[in-house]
């Protein structure tokens, strides 16, 4: 359904160029529900964006291609991914909360964008749009809310309400549910997931909620400094994590259960993306580095069990 | 008496008129009280929309509370407060915002966002000082290179560098209690666990209070001494963080924490499920709020509001916890 090759998007600065997403290949199958995580600023919502065609200047797509049904989002022109965007590809923004209209109120605006690309009755699309604000949980008395007057986790699931309004085969959602109560949450993804079994559509999932990824995603990629360093199931990739960064990331979550420990996550910074780096991304904070690491560039390699890693302590060429 | 921080019988309705009929009220926070004392880390949970940014603001003074009487230092909070007071009430108080993408002036670069406070609270005039101030203050929140960060403007950064331009911001005038509106919600975990123990470090070197509104029940616990369970606009919980995870008094907790995700106790959850109708706080009926949702709702709990009861150091709104009901105390089913 959605491939992505070799792409490589950012932004560019004063003669510097910020390589937000460097050589991503990734693939969304029908129905699947990818996870995608990473650290803060590596460039999740930049690959969003460029799938989206949304990507503003100064940001860029340099190379790469990113294939929807067969063709290239980025070789579209303005009428076709017009077409395509929010009917075929829909997405949450990250800045949900931050993009509703705030001089309208919100049934009016999932109204409009039901009737910008739908022809249907006035009345139908208002129906239906109360539907939508029950399936994520609002009350429908509040259709005649402004913006202002709803909770920062409202916002959201008005934003939520409105990607599936168009019943779309790909929906990008960037840390749709970073304001909602657990509970909320958990019934809104389990609400999604049965409308997704009924219509059959693809999720790719942004967020930095590493536990919940695990429990409700059937894949995740890791994206460390605008790279893709490992893909697996999310079974797997909890409870068998390669990376060293995967590994730093599953150890940094406090628990709910057992005893109660400090620790420090994983040391040191994220490279700054507009130097170029030549060896491992992650070299500087490795806790297994090893002399190719900081010379040679890892590629992923696929160890088998749909598990992908870019790292040289799984790479036999690495005595080369 | 070292509460920094006391709420009495605070509610804050919001009114909202309809074309031809009477006003009604979104009843967002109802007879809240709690205490924060010097130096402690109180976390506030509960559901989406049930008054928790509602509750910072009316602290911070963005809004006007309905009833009810907030209390800093000893000293009532008054209603009308000369520019002076004001300035001084916000050096002391401050907040972090919950939305990064609409709490930074983007006409601004991250510069000139952080030397405001540095300016206007500390009185710095010596750009020098100025400077290095920022970069100390970048440097905490783990935004380096800093030069690189001071210069950028806000929407050239992503969701969790600004988050991070906002704790800097309200870290860097040394507050006595910030108000920190899920301020980690968009980091990954690493980045979000340093900026915690940098909370608790501040929290232990200068003696900072902390409102701390999350939705991370682990993180919670990680973080804070106590932690409030809010619902629907009120208290239903208040305890020791470790005993209140542990132990959920309340129905509603009980059924938060069965919803957290908890990958170390194993995959494959049972399903959520129904959980019963949203409430709603428009003109709210006399009745607990969370009666409609509740497995062990009795024919009480649809008529009267309960009150808080206290069961040691923790304070529980049901009805089950009722001195005729205490001896078959419901603990954690799960
Ligand atoms: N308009 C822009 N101009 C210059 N640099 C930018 C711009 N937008 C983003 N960047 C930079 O590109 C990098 C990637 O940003 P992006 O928003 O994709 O990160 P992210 O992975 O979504 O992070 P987060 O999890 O914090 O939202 C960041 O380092 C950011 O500072
Ligand atoms: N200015 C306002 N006018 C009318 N209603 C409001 C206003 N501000 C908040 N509300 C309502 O008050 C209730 C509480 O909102 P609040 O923002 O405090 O929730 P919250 O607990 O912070 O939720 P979230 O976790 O989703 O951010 C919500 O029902 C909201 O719609
Ligand atoms: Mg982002
Ligand atoms: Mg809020």
């Amino acid at each position: 359904m959605l491939q992505i090759k070799d792409l490589v998007a950012g932004y560019e600065m004063r003669k510097k160029w910020v390589a937000a997403v460097d050589h991503v290949s990734l693939n969304v199958k029908k129905d699947d529900f990818l996870g995608l995580a990473g650290e803060s600023g590596c460039g999740k919502s930049t690959l969003a964006f460029s799938i989206m065609g949304l990507l503003k200047k100064p940001g860029k797509i340099k190379s790469g291609s990113i294939l929807f049904k067969g063709k290239d989002l980025t070789k579209m022109n303005n009428e076709e991914l017009r077409n395509t965007r929010w009917k075929d590809i829909s997405m949450v923004f990250q800045s949900a909360m931050n993009s509703l209209n705030p001089v309208m109120r919100i049934g009016d605006q999932i109204v409009d964008s039901i009737l910008a690309h739908k022809m249907v009755k006035k009345e139908k699309a208002y129906e239906r749009a109360k539907e939508l604000l029950k399936l994520v949980n609002i009350s429908p008395d509040r259709v005649n809310s402004y913006p202002h007057q709803l909770s920062g986790g409202m916002k959201q699931r008005v934003m939520i309400a409105m990607a599936l309004s168009l019943k779309p085969s790909l929906i990008i959602m960037d840390e749709p549910t970073t304001a909602l109560d657990v509970v909320v949450q958990r019934m809104i993804i389990e609400e999604i997931g049965e409308i997704r079994e009924k219509l059959g559509f693809s999720i790719l999932f942004i967020t930095h909620d590493l536990s919940l990824l695990v429990e409700i995603s059937k894949k995740i990629a890791i994206m460390y400094a605008g790279e893709i360093v490992e893909i697996a199931n999310s079974q797997e990739l909890y409870s068998n994590p390669l990376h060293p960064y995967t590994y730093g990331l599953m150890s940094s979550f406090p628990t709910l259960v057992g005893p109660l420990k400090r620790s420090d996550g994983i040391p040191g910074r994220p490279p700054d993306l507009s130097q170029p780096i030549e060896g491992c991304r992650f070299y500087d904070r490795c806790s297994k580095r090893m002399d190719i690491c900081r010379k040679r560039h890892p590629n992923l390699i696929d160890m088998g069990n749909n598990h992908m890693v870019a790292c040289w302590l799984y790479s036999g060429d690495k005595n080369e | 008496m070292n509460d920094f921080l006391k709420l009495e019988g605070v509610s804050m309705h919001f009114p909202i008129r309809k074309f031809g009929k009477r006003t009604r009220y979104v009843h967002a926070m109802d007879d809240v009280s709690f205490s924060l004392k010097k130096g402690e880390i109180l976390s506030l949970v509960g559901e989406s929309g049930s008054g928790k940014t509602t509750t910072a603001r009316v602290i911070a003074k963005v809004y006007t509370p309905t009833s009810g009487n907030v209390f800093v230092n000893g000293n009532l909070v008054s209603k009308k407060m000369h520019t002076s007071k004001l300035k001084e009430y916000r050096q002391r108080v401050q907040m972090i915002f919950q939305d990064p993408f609409s709490s930074l002036n983007p006409t601004k670069r991250v510069r000139s966002i952080l030397s405001r406070p540095f300016v206007l609270y500390k009185s710095m005039s010596n750009s020098k000082e100025i400077r290095q101030a920022e970069r100390d203050v970048l440097e905490v929140v783990g935004l380096t290179p800093t030069d690189f960060y001071l210069d950028k403007f806000p929407h050239e950064l992503s969701g969790g560098q600004r988050q991070r331009v906002g704790i800097a911001r309200a870290i860097s005038v040394e507050p006595d209690l910030i108000l920190a509106d899920e301020p980690t919600s968009m980091l990954d975990v690493s980045i979000r666990l340093s900026i915690m123990n940098t909370l608790l470090k501040l929290k232990e070197e200068r003696n900072i209070s902390y409102l701390y509104i999350t939705h991370d029940l682990a993180g919670a616990r990680y973080v804070s001494d106590r932690i409030i369970v809010m619902y629907a606009g009120m208290i239903m919980e208040i305890g020791p963080a470790e005993e209140l995870i542990q132990h959920p008094l309340h129905p509603y907790t009980q059924l938060l924490k069965r919803a957290a995700p908890s990958p170390e106790t194993g995959f494959n959850k049972k399903k959520l499920g129904y959980v019963g109708e949203v409430p709603s706080l428009i003109s709210p009926p006399k009745a607990c709020r969370f009666s409609p949702r509740c497995p062990f709702a009795m024919e009480k709990c649809s008529k009267e509001i309960p009150p808080l009861y206290e069961i040691g150091d923790r304070k529980v709104r049901c009805f089950l916890y009722e001195k005729s009901n205490q001896e078959n105390v419901r603990f954690d089913e799960s």
